[in-house]
């Protein structure tokens, strides 16, 4: 019983053993072979229609034409910029349009300085660095806030976030120290072919010798005040001691006179009298003149507090402005633009061309494939 | 294989044995299992260009045929004859040795079913996706059956021994 144990050798050997051809075989092949010759030229006939790939040549020109087509009307707009990087210098000059300055669509001024041409002497630079990216992606929530926290882990702020499922877009800041960070982590988010990132930066030296220039005028400013105000000082106390020294003069001459006038006979007392009301006269008159003196002294003194104050104000501004200045270049104001990507347009960044062509070639081989089988039969 | 002449020649050649030795064991009976050997190939090479490869191959296609005639057979003869080597087949008891009685034997008390899968598994030779075509099944239930036609076998294989 042992020859049973392979169940499938037996039937084998058993389906061999029944294969057998009928006892009229050769007149029955022949039979049919006779019948085959007049059914075979139906069956040319048939293939002779079908001669070629016509669906195949259909495809395949489709996708030539479509291929010319989006080579000749492809245009840069509208496209997702493959150019992933981009970094833009910009020195204002005094053909400086803030039109220039309004990247895309994202409506992001940077601060203009109308100044003549600056001189190259100065090679300080003072940059002032905006960031703008878009990232493709199928997770917008989950980048979103994986940007959020790349931000504010870098020392950064949220200055405004926005969006739905299919867009959103985060306005941040961050410091200039980290940036470089910041920018390998935002990388790391996405695919590269996904990602594209525009840096701009203005050199902000105008700016910031304009304000040099303001301070240094304001500093001269201030000491020349100074100065005139030590003059007015000083003149107001000589005319004042002059005055005062005048005053004495008369009062000791009015005392002499008026000791003299208890002894004098007629003659000279007239003569006193008249001399003491000329000196009284004249005293008058000097201390009118003390009291203008004082008068038109105390205007001027105030005038000149004032513009000194003005001044003292001013210098303060300009600290307050350059101040502001060094922070704006020691800060990164940057936008994130998240956007939704279906796998098609996935498909077109990745495949060079567009992916319609190749889909179409595709279709032309499979076509061809079965049209070529199809004028073959197996057994 | 491009259809011309010759090449049907060796269609048959390679064919007929397997769908002969099917017919007989199905029919059991040689004067039948002509006709219908013959009708089929008719009406295949007749059918010939409106044949489809995505269909199955050309065994499959003439094997569905064949079947097809040995239905409408029955259904006219209203009947299916049990084999007997007696009455039907005095040229092939000749060469019958002990093992094809045997498994003629089993043949006989397998199911329906059964027989049929292993009559086109073994005559016919036909591979998994042909059998697919003719029966219509899909082929993972066409192993699970071709598996259990096999196990059945077995087991009256065992209950012949033990008796």
């Amino acid at each position: 019983m042992s020859k049973y144990k392979n169940i499938s050798e037996v039937f084998k050997k058993w389906g061999e053993r029944n294969q057998k051809v009928p006892e009229n075989n050769l007149s029955l092949k022949n039979e049919i072979l006779e019948k085959v010759t007049f059914v075979r030229e139906e069956i040319e006939i048939k293939k002779e229609k079908r001669s070629l790939p016509w669906v195949s040549i259909g495809f395949a020109s489709i996708a030539i034409l479509f291929m010319l087509g989006s080579s000749i009307f492809t245009s840069e707009s509208g496209t997702f910029n493959k150019n992933n990087t981009v970094i833009e210098y910009r020195t204002p000059s005094s053909s400086f349009d803030l039109n220039d300055i309004l990247y895309e669509d994202k409506k992001q001024i940077i601060p203009t300085w109308n100044v003549d041409g600056t001189p190259i002497n100065d090679s300080r630079e003072f940059l002032k660095t905006n960031y703008n990216a878009t990232l493709l992606t199928r997770k917008i929530e989950n980048k979103k806030t994986q940007i959020e926290i790349i931000v504010r882990g870098l020392g950064g702020r949220i200055d405004s976030s926005n969006g739905n499922k299919k867009y959103s877009n985060i306005v941040f800041a961050i410091p200039v120290d980290k940036f470089e960070i910041f920018r390998m982590e935002i990388k790391n988010l996405g695919w590269e072919k996904l990602f594209s990132e525009n840096i701009s930066s203005l050199n902000l030296l105008p700016e910031k010798q304009s304000i040099e220039e303001s301070q240094k005028w304001v500093v001269n400013e201030f000491t020349t005040l100074k100065s005139e105000r030590n003059q007015i000082v000083k003149n107001h106390t000589s005319v004042i001691s002059g005055l005062s020294l005048r005053l004495r003069s008369i009062d000791q001459e009015i005392s002499i006179l008026q000791y003299e006038l208890q002894t004098a006979n007629a003659d000279r007392r007239y003569q006193i009298e008249s001399r003491l009301s000329q000196l009284s006269s004249e005293k008058n008159n000097i201390l009118n003149e003390q009291a203008n003196e004082n008068k038109n002294y105390q205007i001027k003194l105030n005038s000149i507090d004032i513009r000194i104050k003005n001044t003292q104000n001013e210098l303060k501004n300009l600290g307050l402005k350059d101040q502001k200045l060094m922070d704006n270049v020691a800060t990164i104001n940057g936008n994130i633009s998240l956007r939704w990507v279906s796998l098609w347009e996935m498909g077109e960044l990745y495949i060079p061309g567009p992916m319609v062509v190749w889909l179409l070639f595709i279709a032309a081989i499979i076509s061809y494939f079965f049209w070529h089988r199809n004028s073959y039969i197996s057994i | 294989m491009k259809l011309n002449k010759d090449q049907v020649g060796e269609l048959w050649d390679e064919i007929t044995p397997k769908l002969y030795g099917y017919l007989f064991n199905t029919l059991h009976d040689w004067s039948v299992a002509d006709d219908i050997l013959q009708t089929s190939w008719l009406k295949a090479i007749e059918a010939l260009p409106n044949f489809k490869e995505r269909n199955g191959g050309f065994s499959a296609w003439i094997f569905s045929i064949a079947r097809n005639e040995m239905r409408m057979y029955w259904r006219k003869n209203n009947r299916q004859v049990e084999f007997d080597y007696n009455l039907h087949d005095i040229s092939f008891k000749d060469e019958i040795n002990e093992e094809m009685q045997f498994v003629e034997q089993l043949i006989k008390k397998l199911e329906k079913e059964d027989r049929e899968l292993i009559r086109l598994r073994y005559i016919a030779d036909l591979s998994f996706k042909d059998m697919t075509k003719i029966l219509n099944i899909n082929q993972v239930t066409l192993r699970v059956k071709i598996h259990r036609a096999l196990g059945h076998a077995r087991s009256i294989i065992k209950t012949q021994m033990y008796e």
